[in-house]
């Protein structure tokens, strides 16, 4: 029985998932990886078991912003916590984000132990 | 004890103004009264046969003494304790001229007074009104008894009345004292407090008012305490209205002011972990050329939730500033120091990167030659210690390389502005060398001895004419020491350098200098490409320190300038690959010299700051051909790669001398 929670890592980047799942495995996470919104999407619809989410602002196919507003549509996903990863200078992107639904933001390059910090709070809120 | 009780009785000097007030009302509202005891205390006497005239003589006499008082004495206690004095002779007159069947119950009078005295919340004037009832009574029982018993009483009954008076004054020195301490000297206290206080304000105002850093608390809606250094209002100019600190840093820098907001919402939403959310706040703000820091602490409320913010602004500007000076004249200092070592190479270098800058600047420089300009005048930049001009065409280079973009107008303006920032630093020392010929003592006596004793002159010319010459020897002394530091710099710890130069090998410095300024990539190749790290080394079984080799001499009519390492040796699969990617050749070991010697091929895959970028082997084998020289690399896997430059011996001679 795999009582790990699973978090799901939606980056185009793959040096970003790969660093993320590290720092989330050693905490004693389980971690999916999708490379873009469509992707990390269909994850969402069809792995009922996703703790939760932490997305990149910047991808291809569909974005960030758009995935968070598209995933949030659904009620199934409504107590679904959702992080976004961004870089600095995009207050305006982070803003639509909350609003469209997504908890907060963490600053790439983010910090292992913060990062760890906030999985662990959203998903013990869960 | 004794002073306990004195202290207890007596009350402190100082009077409050509400004090005083408040006994000046009182000592008023007792003198009328005691005023009105004259008309009550005739009537009694006349009711009681006592004698009303004598009553209005006596009463009047009793009243003489606060009138007196009140007249001349300043402190209004005293006038109080005259009061205390009065009241008892009041109730002696009372009992006196109320001789009659209720005599004794007129003493009650006494007891009524003694209880009133209390309201001068004053001790003092309850005691001295007990002393003046107890002696009276004592006297007026000998002296006069009729005055103060309707019967013959013993004198335990004094004892017995006396007693009650004690009793009576202990209570009522008590309820006096606390009176004062509670209400009439409380305004004293308060006083104090209040004093204390703006004592403190003050003291906070003035450490507010100096401090250098400013220093402001908001709640997490964002709005910020009236309480804040002077410094915040000199930096943000004029705050806002509404009193948020975003609108107010907006329009300073409106990207802070909105992740500001955005924080602060996250704080107060509370969803992520605090330290999360501290984090994210903005923690630099650019105002013009000043820049501020700011560090956030939070206050806690009694449930350890954040309440409010310290917000701390510092200026960090000078240090920056300071910092970048240090830096240019850590540079400068860096660049003398090649200077000294160098003079010559130096002057080369120097007139060589102002030609590639302005190359650079020319209109219509394809990516191509750009790439190759800066990645030449970052490797010699570098080598002569022009570090900030180093870091920028190596910033620029990486945005050529990676994203194609040749450098803007902008960049281009801050590369010459650099430039001629150093130029203006070093024009002096530089210009006063130019064109310069420097020759040791020995040298100077030797020809001039000859010259006395008459040597030809073809020979003394030659001498002279050589002095323009650089002995080759110099120049491979000059590139170890670069090499050395290089090494250090790439982290493969120290190297040794084996030199060999003949003496008599001397070079025309100017026909010869674009040729070095290549052979120093050959050079870094050598030491970032073909030097393992210290780790490989020592696992391959080589000694921790790198060999480098650099010699050069005469044979069958060439001279030779040869470079070896003892590193890793090429890569021959790997160039084979990149010349098949590029569409190069790569049949048998020519293709892939070649191919090595093409521009943009570089077997190392990590881009480091000092070479890589496979322009330096194209770079060298042009600067050779264009002396009628040629190239030839060795290279075994593993044991290290030699580079041999030969050209015909007459590229040696003068200028003049030259076919």
């Amino acid at each position: 029985m795999n009582d790990k929670k699973r978090i799901l890592v939606v980056d185009d980047s793959a040096a970003v998932r790969q660093q993320v799942a590290i720092v989330l495995a050693e905490a004693g996470f389980e971690v999916v990886e999708a490379g873009d919104g469509v992707d990390g999407a269909s994850v969402i619809a069809t792995d009922r078991g996703i703790a939760m989410v932490i997305c990149d602002v910047n991808m291809p196919r569909m974005n960030g912003l758009d995935m968070v507003t598209q995933v949030k549509k659904e009620a199934q996903n409504a107590a679904l916590p959702i992080v976004m990863l961004t870089t600095e200078g995009q207050p305006a992107m982070i803003k639509q984000a909350k609003d469209a639904g997504a908890k907060g933001w963490i600053v790439k390059p983010f910090k292992a132990d913060q990062l760890v910090a906030t999985v662990k709070k959203l998903t013990a809120a869960a | 004890m004794i002073k306990q009780l004195r202290d207890y009785l007596v009350l402190p000097d100082e009077i409050s103004p509400f004090e005083a007030n408040y006994l000046a009302r009182m000592n008023r509202i007792s003198w009328v009264f005691f005023a009105l005891h004259l008309p009550v205390f005739v009537a009694i006497a006349w009711w009681n046969q006592t004698g009303p005239l004598l009553a209005a003589v006596l009463t009047g006499v009793g009243l003489i003494g606060p009138a007196l008082a009140s007249r001349t004495l300043k402190n209004p206690r005293h006038v109080s304790i005259v009061y205390g004095f009065t009241s008892m002779l009041m109730g002696g007159l009372l009992v006196h001229f109320g001789q009659g069947p209720i005599q004794i119950e007129m003493h009650f009078y006494f007891f009524v007074l003694l209880a009133l005295l209390s309201v001068f919340a004053n001790p003092m004037v309850n005691v001295v009104a007990a002393v003046t009832v107890a002696l009276h009574h004592l006297i007026l029982y000998f002296a006069l008894p009729a005055s103060v018993f309707n019967y013959d009483a013993s004198i335990w009954v004094v004892v017995v009345h006396a007693l009650f008076v004690v009793l009576e004054t202990v209570a009522a020195c008590f309820i006096a004292r606390s009176f004062f301490d509670n209400v009439i000297g409380l305004e004293k206290i308060v006083a104090r407090r209040t004093q204390e206080l703006d004592q403190r304000n003050g003291d906070m105002r003035v450490l507010l008012d100096n401090a250098s850093q400013g220093f402001l608390s908001i709640t997490t809606e964002g709005t910020f305490s009236p309480e804040r250094s002077r410094v915040v209002d000199e930096w943000l100019g004029a705050p806002p209205a509404n009193a948020q600190l975003s609108d107010w840093l907006r329009g300073i820098d409106a990207n802070t002011a909105d992740w500001l907001e955005l924080g602060l919402e996250s704080v107060r939403e509370a969803e992520l972990p605090i330290e999360v959310s501290l984090d994210q706040l903005p923690k630099t703000l650019h105002r013009g050329d000043q820049t501020l820091r700011i560090d956030y602490t939070p206050i806690l409320n009694r449930q350890g939730q954040t309440e409010k913010l310290l917000v701390v602004f510092s200026d960090l500007t000078s240090m920056l500033e300071a910092k970048r000076a240090e830096a240019r004249q850590q540079e400068i200092l860096q660049i003398f120091d090649r200077i000294m070592a160098n003079k010559a190479g130096f002057l080369e270098f120097w007139e060589e990167a102002e030609r590639l800058i302005q190359t650079l600047s020319a209109e219509g420089s394809d990516p191509v030659t750009s790439k190759r300009v800066l990645h030449t005048l970052k490797g010699n930049c570098g080598i002569f210690g022009l570090s900030s001009i180093a870091e920028l065409c190596h910033e620029l280079e990486n945005r050529l390389v990676e994203g194609g973009a040749l450098p803007t107008d902008t960049d281009l303006q801050e590369l010459d502005r650099r430039w001629q920032e150093l130029k203006r630093s070093l024009d002096r020392f530089i210009g006063n060398r130019k064109g310069r010929i420097e020759i040791d003592d020995v040298e100077y006596e030797s020809i001039l001895t000859e010259l006395i004793a008459g040597a030809p002159r073809e020979e003394l010319a030659e001498r002279i004419a050589s002095w323009r010459f650089e002995p080759i020897e110099r120049r491979l002394e000059t590139l170890a020491d670069q090499a050395k530091g290089l090494a250090k710099r790439l982290g493969k710890g120290t190297i040794d350098i084996a030199l060999e130069a003949p003496q008599s090998l001397r070079m025309e410095p100017e026909h010869w200098r674009g040729f070095w300024a290549a052979f120093v990539h050959v050079l870094r190749n050598a030491v970032d490409h073909g030097l393992e790290s210290k780790v490989e080394r020592s696992a391959a079984g080589k000694p921790e320190k790198g060999q480098i080799q650099l010699r050069s001499w005469v044979a069958d009519n060439e001279f030779h300038i040869a470079l070896a390492d003892d590193g890793r040796g090429i890569d021959w699969e790997r160039v084979q690959e990149i010349a098949r990617s590029q569409g190069l050749p790569d049949d048998n070991t020519r293709d892939l010299m070649n191919a090595l010697f093409a521009d943009g091929v570089s077997t190392k895959t990590t881009v480091t700051e000092l070479s890589g970028r496979g322009v330096g082997l194209s770079a060298v084998k042009e600067a050779a051909e264009a002396r009628e020289g040629r190239v030839q690399i060795a290279s075994e896997p593993g044991r290290g790669t030699e580079l041999r430059f030969s050209f015909p011996i007459h590229q040696l001679a003068p200028s003049t001398q030259r076919p």
